[in-house]
């Protein structure tokens, strides 16, 4: 949880340096455009835990006569982006984040199984 | 069910009546493509594949060759997809599309491998299958170029239901047989190229990704002694070609 509140915390923190630097930059005349992008959507198995997953399941339905399976998150994920244009040159860069949902076992519920995740993506077009 | 009925009647309404009237900013689009989709399936993973014949990971881990043992190798499964989409344009970049694809798997999945029979090697025959159908749903943006070319970008989320069958066969004497049936809802994203022969027929050309799992499905097929628990994966790539047909020219 804690980890997780940082994260935010840091995440918050890069968001508003970025919106800051833009707001800064309003006003100048720079050669070529910069621009300020905000995104979210949803993703699946953010982590990649299906297979430890599946095997939990399985490990559950081959014993147990009647088991709740996990089942395997849908997660909201968003993402900010900056972006600078110069005629046909194109350079972005940009961080995706997502918190997937907790999942607790009842007889385990003090340990979660999903960790939160951040995401980073670099891109050049030219 | 009268009440269900009614809703998609509503639905329908709503997407065709708008777009029929001549100054409308709407425009429709029937589709039909099939392509092929590598990995379908993914790796096929299932309880006997891991406790019996020591693959954790289904289809990946069942190879194995041995001397004096005339092995084949098992591949992924290969696919093949057809399918009818319909897209609803509105203001010219922006669109709406609902489709229904079914899919089955017409290569790899065949072939024998060996495993470790109680201290015994034995030859074992590997068979899989898959096929199913989806009906994804994807809102998205057209980017047109010029006038007879449109890149269109869409992402949702589909039904998915699909059908996993594995048999393993040895001279043990060993059948262990599975069927899994079973549905999910993946996530979808699609891109596609249209490119214009009139004004109201084109070409397409279009990449699809689908991400989602069905939880662990137990096996359906009764009298070979053994009962076998998959999940079903929907996640993979799809490469498709098609032709659309606009109702009004664009």
């Amino acid at each position: 949880m804690n980890r997780m509140r940082k994260t935010y915390h840091i995440t918050s923190l890069i968001g508003i340096i970025l919106i800051y630097l833009v707001l800064l930059a309003s006003d100048a005349h720079a050669i070529g455009e910069f621009s300020l992008g905000i995104n979210t959507g949803i993703t699946y198995d953010p982590n990649h835990l299906e297979p430890r997953i599946t095997q939990w399941n399985t490990q559950a339905k081959t014993t147990a006569t009647s088991v709740e399976q996990i089942t395997i998150p849908y997660s909201f994920a968003w993402g900010i982006n900056m972006r600078y244009q110069f005629n046909y040159f194109l350079f972005r860069i940009g961080a995706h984040f997502t918190s997937p949902y907790s999942v607790t076992g009842k007889a385990d519920a003090n340990k979660s199984l999903f960790q939160h995740i951040s995401l980073a993506c670099l891109q050049l077009w030219a | 069910m009268y009440y269900k009925l009614l809703i998609v009647l509503c639905c329908c309404a709503i997407v065709l009546v708008p777009a029929s009237l001549p100054a409308s900013p709407f425009n429709q689009a029937i589709s039909l493509h099939a392509g092929y989709m590598p990995s379908l399936g993914g790796n096929l993973y299932s309880y006997e594949q891991e406790n019996t014949f020591g693959s954790a990971t289904g289809i990946d881990g069942i190879n194995k060759s041995l001397t004096g043992f005339s092995t084949a190798p098992i591949n992924r499964l290969l696919g093949a997809t057809t399918g009818v989409t319909f897209k609803l344009v509105m203001y010219d970049f922006f669109t709406a599309r609902v489709g229904a694809n079914y899919f089955k798997s017409v290569w790899g999945g065949k072939g024998k491998t060996v495993y470790n029979d109680a201290g015994t090697n034995t030859l074992l025959e590997c068979n899989y299958s898959f096929d199913g159908f989806d009906i994804p749903v994807t809102v998205g943006i057209i980017i047109p170029f010029y006038k007879d070319m449109k890149i269109t970008f869409s992402c949702g989320v589909a039904y998915a239901w699909g059908r996993y069958k594995n048999k393993f066969e040895s001279d043990a004497p060993l059948a262990y047989k599975g069927e899994f049936k079973g549905s999910a809802y993946p996530l979808v994203i699609n891109t596609e190229g249209e490119y214009f022969i009139n004004e109201k027929f084109a070409i397409s050309t279009s990449l699809a990704y689908y991400r989602g799992t069905t939880t662990v499905i137990k096996d359906s097929k009764k009298g070979d002694g053994s009962t076998d628990y998959a999940p079903l994966d929907f996640s993979g790539y799809r490469f498709l070609l098609g032709v659309s047909y606009y109702f009004k020219p664009i």
